[in-house]
């Protein structure tokens, strides 16, 4: 089970409203190589790797959910009083009519959120395979965003993710290494 | 300092010392051998502790892992009290 | 945190033709954790303010990023 801490990992800081930057971001919250991807990709493999690897995935699942909460908190203050003028502007008018101000989990096309962009493969070299390549994936997402946001204080939240990315990137090649620590040496001749 | 930067600095020191926490919980997942990251790790769990207390004791729980005062009951704390972190 | 050793570049071809003003030189990111399959034990270790602001622990994973150094 999940206990809800009424904080956020990192002090998130916006500067200016600005609805646009928001409509950006949705890529790292409800896009393929987001944050909510990302979740429930790693929340789902820990079911069945090695025993191992099992706490990489559970607190790197769990972490996850708190990146994507401070995801919502910038989309959420950059778009919340925002007219609706300004959203279609921002070209959020398609997202203004379907859901108003609320967020909802799509990517920076307003496509939503689908479970095909995750897999698992009952392969836990596979599996983490992938995991590391969604790490980098985000990593190079989380760098483009800072390529097109001038928001300094969004920027230094964008870097704190952005690094965590590495991290995890990290941990999932040592869960591999772990794997192949396991090997049977008996059957090699 | 006013009272909103007060509660921001006291926060900011409870997620400074959660997330040498997190890192080191990571860290200890893959290298569970390594006994003086273990100690470390215990030290940083203590840590985060003692300034989450700090913390709770001026503001109320946050989480209900920690028992509420009946000081801050008193005084109108809520667990649904505003503000939310994505409103602060 | 030594930037450049992080950081690839290389000379893509230019065609008389490109309608856009040429970059001649291009830049990508090599991530720290692609140098180290598995961390060493005892790696220096940033203070716990630093760390959260640099979003590590440890000085050896954190490359930094910024649009000044204009990678794209």
């Amino acid at each position: 089970m999940w206990v809800y801490e009424k904080k956020l990992l990192y002090p998130v800081e916006v500067g200016t409203c600005n609805p646009t930057l928001a409509k950006y971001l949705m890529e790292q919250y409800g896009g393929a190589d987001g944050e909510l991807a990302a979740a429930l990709r790693y929340m789902n493999q820990r079911y069945t790797v090695p025993s191992k690897v099992i706490g990489v995935l559970n607190d790197i699942a769990t972490e996850e959910f708190s990146h994507l909460e401070m995801l919502a908190t910038m989309i959420y203050k950059l778009t919340k009083d925002a007219t609706p003028e300004q959203l279609v502007e921002a070209g959020l008018g398609a997202h203004f009519v379907n859901h108003g101000h609320d967020l909802f989990y799509e990517n920076a096309n307003g496509v939503p959120f689908t479970a095909t962009y995750i897999q698992a493969k009952g392969d836990p070299i596979a599996d983490l395979y992938e995991d590391i390549a969604a790490e980098e994936k985000a990593r190079a997402t989380y760098q483009w965003l800072i390529d097109v946001s001038d928001d300094p204080l969004i920027n230094d939240s964008l870097r704190f993710l952005r690094e965590r990315e590495n991290i995890h990137s990290l941990r999932f090649r040592e869960s591999v290494e772990l794997l192949k620590d396991e090997r049977d040496r008996k059957k090699i001749f | 300092m006013s009272a909103f930067e007060e509660e921001r600095e006291m926060m900011l020191r409870v997620q400074q010392a959660d997330f040498v926490v997190v890192e080191l919980t990571l860290y200890t997942d893959t290298h569970p051998d390594d006994a003086e990251a273990l100690g470390q790790w215990r030290e940083a769990i203590k840590e985060a502790a003692h300034v989450r207390r700090q913390y709770e004791n001026r503001y109320g729980p946050l989480s209900l892992a920690s028992v509420p005062t009946e000081q801050a009951l008193e005084i109108g704390w809520r667990w649904n009290s505003t503000p939310w972190p994505w409103q602060r | 945190m030594d930037r450049p050793l992080y950081r690839g570049s290389y000379k893509p071809y230019v065609s008389p033709l490109d309608p856009c003003p040429p970059i001649r030189v291009k830049t990508f990111v090599l991530p720290p954790q692609i140098f180290t399959n598995f961390q060493q034990p005892g790696l220096p270790q940033y203070s716990p303010e630093e760390a959260l602001r640099r979003g590590t622990l440890w000085p050896l994973f954190d490359d930094g990023f910024s649009r000044e150094e204009g990678i794209s």
